[in-house]
């Protein structure tokens, strides 16, 4: 938010007339890239696809894995809308069930 | 049924000892990626967004897309199907994926295990299990499917990460054990 006080002299001279301005600076809200758990794809290959996809390093692209298979989804990735709808277009190409939903501000 | 994989001197991969049923499986991929009905496009093409004007959006810009990459891959798999070889060790059959060819098999055999999940109606339980309800000979035959396409990614995926033909490379897999499970 931008607060702009701008104090002004009347026209006829006399006493100031004081403005304020206030403008709300409201950024885009991120999105999360959401896998979910399938029964058909195996594990070694949905960690190769995170890596591949997001350049995740082993350790990270393994914990959003068992994320995925044991709470049935995981938020891999949270960013910009464009962004996000790219990264969810490979993992469907790769045959990942991915989706898309809007992240909040704290994300 | 024991199949070998192992990378040339080239970089690419090579599946020897393929029985007959396994190469006629191999054979049955780009049908099934250019699959329709069946709820095999929403198994392939799943919902992306709740909010259905987005969906509406996704489905008419990336759809298209996805649909070609699906296409492309089908091809890629035509063709490098047409240099199955018979093996000189025996009655088993040889094939080599190219090494810029190999994420396209890899996603084709998984594209192909949801769309035969799709087309059998394989429930998820029963795709968990590996036992379909009431032992219907049509989903047992697809879940034996799925599974020697699993057994497959998991091979690709040993295997490719190594680039010299050393005979320490070459993986096995006994398609009648259990593999990775699904994630």
């Amino acid at each position: 938010m931008v607060l702009v006080r701008a104090g002004f002299p009347s026209p006829q001279g006399g006493e100031q007339i004081e403005t304020e301005t206030r403008t709300l600076v409201r950024t885009a809200l991120p999105w999360n890239v959401v896998v979910h758990d399938d029964p058909i794809t195996p594990m070694s290959y949905v960690t190769k696809v995170f890596m591949e996809v997001f350049g995740y390093g082993e350790v990270k692209a393994q914990r959003l894995m068992l994320e995925v298979h044991h709470r049935g989804r995981s938020i891999v990735w949270g960013g910009p809308r464009e962004a996000a709808e790219l990264h969810c277009q490979k993992l469907q190409g790769r045959h990942l069930k991915a989706s898309l939903e809007p992240g909040s501000a704290e994300e | 049924m024991r199949v070998e994989a192992y990378v040339d001197a080239d970089g690419d991969l090579v599946l020897d000892r393929l029985s007959e049923g396994i190469v006629a499986a191999l054979g049955a991929i780009p049908a099934l990626l250019l699959a329709t009905g069946d709820g095999v496009e929403e198994r392939l093409l799943p919902r992306t967004y709740v909010d259905d004007d987005d969906e509406a959006h996704w489905q008419r810009y990336v759809r298209p897309d996805l649909e070609h990459l699906f296409a492309s891959r089908a091809e890629i798999v035509t063709k490098d199907l047409r240099q199955v070889r018979i093996s000189p060790d025996g009655p088993y059959y040889w094939l080599c994926i190219p090494v810029r060819h190999r994420a396209a098999w890899e996603a084709a055999l998984m594209g192909a295990c949801h769309a035969l999940a799709a087309k059998a109606g394989l429930a998820d339980d029963e795709l968990q299990s590996g036992e379909p309800r009431g032992s219907d000979p049509t989903k047992l035959g697809a879940l034996a499917q799925i599974q020697v396409y699993q057994a497959l990614v998991w091979l690709i995926l040993e295997v490719g990460g190594h680039t010299c033909p050393d005979p320490e490379v070459v993986e096995e897999f006994d398609l009648d054990a259990d593999e990775d499970a699904a994630g």
